[in-house]
């Protein structure tokens, strides 16, 4: 059986991956989706079990050899019952690759997923959040400015790296 | 640590490694949620697919155990927002907290896998739902 070379890296973009001297090309686009203000209290209820898409990206990679996809989200959840109820999936054409832990209220949580040999055809990378609890829970944008939290991946944001080998 | 588990989902296209390459947009290629079978008290784990061996119906995934914040009891008022109820307070786990839920969370993990196979394979089953 074929292992896939994997590479994890913990870095924020534009910053080269650790032993990799990678050129940074996002030759896609972001699409994120449309999401409430915390303040508003206008959550998106999503279903047991569900997916909900935060952001997705199409992406044509020029050197497919080396590929990194850096995807993060930073939202609130079902505030005053439960915070830990979503996680994120990320897609590569309709096929999960990565799963984060357990999201939680004013954090920002992040997925890096390495991979090599992706033919040179446009990729369709999404990020959702997967609902585990047993019942409906709600979901938003943390973008208020009282409460502080992370703005770098507001709602959901993915980025696409092309990496030279080591 | 490293496990094998079912996946589920629609394969519409192999690579020339035999790995899936495209999934249905309908009904993604995705790990079962294995979760389900687990105390929620041992499910703070992310992994990553190290690969998909489609002939066994099973993807190799690379699994770590997370830090997790523990609720202290307390609840907390929401700061300039009166109207909505207080929300628990929590505190960072301790190291030995950790290294002991680390533990008990690979071994049901192993368990699940090794002596539950059959719980896994049955969320095979489960529907596909997403939402916008």
């Amino acid at each position: 059986m074929r292992i896939a070379r994997r590479v994890i890296v913990n870095v924020k973009p534009p910053v080269p991956a650790v032993g990799h001297e990678q050129t940074q090309t996002a030759t896609g686009t972001v699409t994120n989706t449309t999401w409430q203000d915390m303040n508003t209290l206008e959550y998106v209820s999503v279903a047991a079990g569900a997916e909900l898409l935060l952001a997705s990206l199409s992406v044509t990679p020029v050197n497919p050899t080396n590929v990194c996809y850096y995807a993060g989200s930073s939202c609130a959840f079902e505030y005053y019952i439960e915070t830990s109820r979503f996680k994120m999936r990320l897609y590569v054409d309709g096929v999960q690759k990565a799963e984060s832990g357990y999201m939680t209220n004013n954090y920002m949580r992040i997925i890096t997923y390495h991979e090599v040999n992706r033919p040179t055809t446009t990729h369709n990378v999404e990020l959702k959040a997967h609902n585990y609890y047993s019942g409906a829970s709600r979901i938003c944008q943390y973008t208020t400015a009282a409460g502080g939290g992370n703005r770098e991946f507001p709602g959901g944001a993915i980025s696409f790296f092309e990496a030279k080998a080591a | 640590m490293i496990i094998r588990v079912p996946f589920t989902g629609e394969i519409l296209e192999l690579d020339e490694q035999g790995q899936p390459l495209r999934g249905s947009p309908d009904n993604p290629v995705r790990i079962v949620d294995f979760q389900d079978l687990l105390p929620s008290e041992l499910t703070h784990f992310s992994y990553r697919v190290i690969s998909y061996d489609v002939l066994a119906g099973e993807a190799i995934l690379d699994v770590t155990v997370e830090p997790r914040r523990v609720p202290t009891g307390k609840l907390l008022a929401v700061e300039g927002r009166s109207d909505l109820e207080p929300i628990p307070e929590t505190r960072e786990e301790t190291p030995a907290e950790f290294d002991d839920r680390k533990r008990r969370t690979e071994e049901a993990l192993v368990d699940l896998v090794e002596r539950r196979k059959a719980d896994l394979v049955a969320l095979k089953s489960r529907p596909y739902i997403a939402q916008r």
